[in-house]
């Protein structure tokens, strides 16, 4: 190829079991190619990828590492291939070549934690956005799969689906045990999770606690980032000497600081 | 300006009935039974007997006969065409001339019973796909041609393309009806002009559609590769078909039915 | 009045199974000059009424009027009313098809059979109305642009027709913040610079409130609150929580402070706001 473009350079990272991280990007920052290439999709130029001791690059274990780690995409009407709920979650099981009566206890649990029992038989056009998402994650997951990657699930979704998918994804890592990498640019969103990694141009351009992350304004800000509003509050109150932590990313506690002032 | 959802396709309508409970792969296999005979036969008590079969499993599906002969509409005109070819392009004793257009017997017989065997072909074949759903008629379909695999048939990936395609029509309809006016508000005209200005007019709701179909395609495919999908090869099934003690009556019935009035008949 | 709903009903499919009641008794007032945001969430039926202003859907009962013309009446020429009135669907940038940029913004103009002079002005000045440079894009092809850039050709395509009044349906879904802010700006501008009518349909809050000065939210088929930002956040919170829109995080912070007792006022859109309510509000002197 004439025009390399380097969409990753140099990344190194580390994903603990049972965590829930999150990136964060403006488009065009490496996202969606990163975690393309933690199921396989793509395959790194230079530079390894372990999944659970298995490297991508081993196409022995392409499938292994595919079943591992499922993944959901933006569009929810775009990944979903069968004419019924319950038929698509069975897609990625019968790719693996489950046993029937196997596959349909899975089925049902899968469509149990994401709430969807009751839409089963539905046609997946009539659903919402917010609801064809949760059916995509119900595939990915019904492949017992360990690590979950999300590439934007709720940018074509309103208020309500996203905090569906928000609410799903958090039982997912607490009730599951399911590792979550979830990646969005919605900095409400971001706060949900125990890391937050910010790319750009390719690189790791801040790695922390949330709280670490997103009080860091001025980087944020020169990335062409969103700063949760109540964090730039916080830092701003602080600067004016008043005693509240610049670190609040939530309302409650910046409820509960103001309450002594006002 | 909904020109579009008037158009129904997967005209599967769901009831609890004996047709509809029956394997697919036997309705299917039942269905080409009768389309044989239909070609076998030269006789209209044949037609007689294979129609009132017909009719009685229509009434066993419990769909309403409004919705089997509503198939009937739109090929009506092609009926009544080579019923009228036939009436007059035949050579034989005449019996009604109209200038130089003569109806003969043969014709008027050869007409009447090409229009009965597309008649009864239509009836069936809106059957079959009023009581099996999409998804079975698929599978059904996919399981029977597996039986060619050796030869080369790409079965399961047949039932894939079927499948996909089934998917994505609502979505493409819907899809196209928001170019529609999308171009429309744009000054776009979709609705004066010659047949040729017409045709060009549809350039920008074409293209727009082909390459949105082809994006969502590459997303289809990249969502499909991350759930393991790796072809036909060792693949099971979520829908298991199994074949009962129904589907066997039922399939013996048929073809003793259709051997005999394609013998007799 | 630029346009005048009165009683509007729509439903889907009349007389069929799967009948829905979409619009249920509308009646709304726009007029020149106005920027609104009209919000609610996807299947409230905002998409719906805004095909009603430029006649892509007839009501089922009720009265729309253009400039004082009954779009319902025998013989409107549509044509001309969808030239009043620019309607961006949303994801606008899936309806590009022509070869080059210039092409396709000059559709429009080449469908109201202007000459090609006057067609190549238009142009020019829509494209400089979002920002993009006609020499660096005007030869380019559409296809070849990023997300942002494709949206704001889309845009200039709508704006090339020269409407009095401006729909935009979603036009920051899907755009990272920074493609966002850039298309947000550039309709600013348009309204600010050129005096356009703007409504802006968005299924959330972020950022919408802050930019236009008056709010429709619709509900399952109804307007339910139509008042300025600072007001509909003020009064209105827990309609819109109820509704599934939420507040701004600011707006909620207030709120909660209010619902403990503190005197604050609860209409602040912005950090801006915020901050300077706090400080106005501070019982002691600052002091660490």
């Amino acid at each position: 190829m004439k025009d390399q473009i380097k969409a990753l350079d140099s990344i190194n990272l580390e994903i603990k079991k049972g965590d829930f991280i999150s990136i964060i990007g403006s488009n065009g920052s490496g996202k969606s190619t990163l975690a393309k290439h933690m199921n396989c999709l793509l395959l790194p130029t230079i530079g390894d990828i372990w999944v659970d001791e298995m490297n991508t690059k081993d196409k022995s274990k392409t499938w292994e590492i595919r079943r591992k780690v499922g993944m959901v995409f933006q569009n929810p009407d775009n990944q979903i291939i069968a004419t019924t709920v319950e038929d698509d979650i069975a897609f990625g099981l019968e790719n693996i070549g489950i046993k029937t009566t196997l596959m349909r206890e899975r089925v049902d649990w899968a469509l149990e934690v994401v709430e969807m029992r009751e839409y089963k038989k539905s046609e997946p056009h009539l659903l919402s956005g917010g609801q064809k998402q949760r059916v995509a994650i119900a595939g990915a997951i019904a492949l017992h799969s360990s690590y979950l990657v999300l590439d934007e699930p709720t940018a074509m979704l309103d208020p309500r689906g996203r905090k569906e998918i928000v609410d799903i994804v958090k039982k997912l890592n607490l009730e599951e045990n399911i590792t979550i990498i979830y990646i969005t640019h919605l900095m409400e969103e971001a706060v949900e999770s125990n890391r937050v990694i910010v790319l750009d141009k390719g690189k790791i351009a801040l790695i922390g606690k949330p709280e670490e992350v997103f009080t860091q304004i001025e980087v944020l800000k020169q990335l062409r980032l969103d700063v949760p509003q109540i964090t730039e509050l916080a830092l701003r109150l602080n600067k004016r000497g008043i005693d509240i932590s610049p670190h609040i990313l939530k309302v409650e506690d910046m409820v509960e600081s103001l309450c002594l002032y006002i | 300006m909904r020109i579009l959802r008037n158009i129904s396709f997967g005209q599967y309508i769901p009831r609890d009935s004996l047709i509809h409970n029956l394997d697919p792969r036997i309705k299917i296999l039942s269905c080409l039974a009768i389309i044989v005979s239909l070609f076998l036969i030269t006789k209209f008590s044949g037609y007689l007997i294979l129609g009132c079969f017909v009719l009685i499993s229509i009434i066993i599906s419990k769909v309403h006969p409004k919705f089997v002969f509503r198939g009937l509409r739109p090929l009506l005109f092609i009926i009544i065409f080579t019923l009228i070819i036939h009436l007059f392009m035949t050579e034989g004793e005449v019996i009604y001339q109209l200038g130089f257009l003569k109806i003969t017997r043969e014709g008027l017989v050869k007409g009447l019973l090409v229009s009965f065997r597309l008649f009864i072909l239509i009836l069936t074949t809106s059957l079959l796909t009023l009581a099996t759903s999409p998804i079975s008629l698929t599978d059904g379909i996919e399981r029977l041609l597996s039986v060619f695999k050796f030869i080369g048939m790409p079965a399961h990936e047949i039932a894939m393309m079927m499948t996909i395609a089934l998917r994505f029509i609502p979505t493409l309809l819907e899809e196209t009806e928001k170019i529609m006016k999308a171009q429309i508000s744009r000054g776009a005209d979709f609705e004066s002009g010659n047949i040729f200005n017409r045709a060009k007019n549809l350039i920008p709701i074409l293209i727009p559609l082909f390459v949105n179909a082809f994006r969502r395609a590459d997303e289809l495919a990249i969502a499909m590769e991350a759930k393991c999908y790796r072809g036909g090869e060792g693949r099971t099934h979520y829908r298991e078909l199994k074949i009962k003690k129904t589907d066997i009556l039922t399939f013996v019935l048929t073809i003793v039915i259709t051997i005999t009035v394609s013998v007799m008949f | 009045m630029f346009i005048h709903l009165e009683n509007i009903c729509f439903t889907y499919s009349l007389g069929m199974p799967f009948e829905t009641e979409v619009l249920k008794n509308i009646n709304l007032e726009i007029d020149k000059g106005e920027f609104i945001g009209l919000i609610g969430n996807t299947g409230c039926g905002k998409t719906t009424l805004i095909q009603h202003f430029n006649g892509l859907l007839t009501p089922t009962s009720g009265k729309i009027c253009v400039e004082g013309v009954d779009l319902n009446k025998k013989g409107v020429n549509l044509r001309l009313v969808r030239q009043k009135i620019g309607l961006v669907f949303q994801y606008p940038e899936n309806q590009l098809f022509e070869e080059t940029i210039y092409q396709e913004v000059a559709f429009g103009p080449r469908k109201l059979g202007l000459p090609e002079g006057k067609i190549e002005k238009r142009v020019r000045e829509a494209l400089k109305m979002v920002d993009l440079d006609y020499n660096l894009y005007a030869e380019r092809s559409p296809f070849s642009l990023s997300g942002g850039e494709m949206r704001r050709v889309a845009l200039a395509s709508i704006l090339s027709i020269r409407p009095k009044m401006l729909i935009l349906d979603e036009p920051t879904a899907n755009l990272d913040p920074q493609g966002r802010d850039n298309i947000l700006s550039e309709i600013e501008k348009i309204h600010y610079n050129f005096g356009m009518t703007v409504v802006l349909v968005s299924h959330n809050m972020e950022k919408i409130a802050e930019t236009v000065k008056r709010l429709l939210v619709m509900y399952r088929g109804e307007i339910i609150i139509d008042d300025t930002p600072q007001e509909i956040f003020e009064k209105h919170a827990n309609d819109l929580v109820k509704v599934g829109l939420g507040l701004p995080q600011v707006t909620e912070c207030m709120h909660k402070l209010k619902a403990k007792g503190k005197d604050v006022y609860t209409g602040v859109l912005t950090v801006d706001d915020a901050e300077r309510e706090v400080l106005k509000k501070m019982k002691k002197p600052i002091k660490r």
